[in-house]
């Protein structure tokens, strides 16, 4: 007798489910590795290379579909621009105390109050500034390809053929 | 297949596609690929569209087989 081929609907999406928060939990526990590698065990980067690249390519690749796919991860919030200012600011101060931490554990009997401040001063303007052009690019690349969506369907809207 | 029904019924209500999303909850992008038949939506959606367009859903879902 032939098998039949069952292709239940609730079991495919369940299954997808678990596969999504899989990716979730695999993504915080590289997160969560590269940094207490980083800054608690103070190891060198060879040793903890093969997360940072997971995880960075991980989230460049969920980034990328995305944007490829037309999902509005930006625009669609009402005050984009102020979203733009304020990840910015939280990931340049997010990057600072990364990087003054570990300049403090390298050199901190090499510091007095002026060459720390000026150093933790330094660490944030390049680090926002960073984050600010990351975010940008992100923020042009989705507003470009929404727009390209909206006029496609601008195109379609009142066409019934 | 094109759902051709539910974009007749929601020119018939002077809906844009944008108007309708923003009632049902989703993004226009949404509206714009159940019309075109690239996307399959929920049940539940499906109901808040025709409560949106006072449609039943034999009316704006179902396809006729010849």
């Amino acid at each position: 007798m032939k098998k039949k081929f069952i292709n239940d609907e609730r079991d495919t999406a369940q299954r997808r489910k678990v596969g999504s928060e899989t990716c979730n939990l695999l993504m915080l526990g590289l997160l969560l590795s590269l940094l207490i590698q980083q800054t608690v065990l103070d190891a060198p980067f060879e040793q903890y290379a093969a997360e940072f690249i997971c995880f960075f390519a991980g989230s460049f690749y969920i980034v990328v579909r995305n944007l490829a796919l037309g999902n509005d991860f930006i625009t669609r919030r009402e005050k984009s621009r102020k979203w733009l200012i304020i990840s910015s600011l939280v990931g340049g101060l997010t990057m600072t105390a990364l990087l003054s931490f570990a300049n403090y554990a390298e050199y901190g009997d090499r510091h007095n109050f002026i060459t720390l401040t000026g150093t933790i001063l330094i660490f944030f303007i390049t680090s926002t500034a960073l984050m600010f052009f990351g975010f940008s690019l992100l923020y042009t690349l989705n507003r470009k390809k929404q727009m390209k969506i909206a006029k496609k369907l601008d195109e379609e809207e009142n066409d019934l053929d | 297949m094109k759902n051709k029904q539910m974009k007749i019924a929601r020119i018939e209500h002077d809906m844009k596609q944008e108007d309708l999303a923003k009632i049902v909850g989703v993004t226009r992008q949404t509206i714009g690929m159940i019309e075109s038949g690239n996307y399959n939506p929920t049940l539940n959606l499906c109901i808040s569209i025709c409560k949106a367009l006072n449609r039943t859903l034999n009316e704006l879902f179902w396809e006729e087989t010849k």
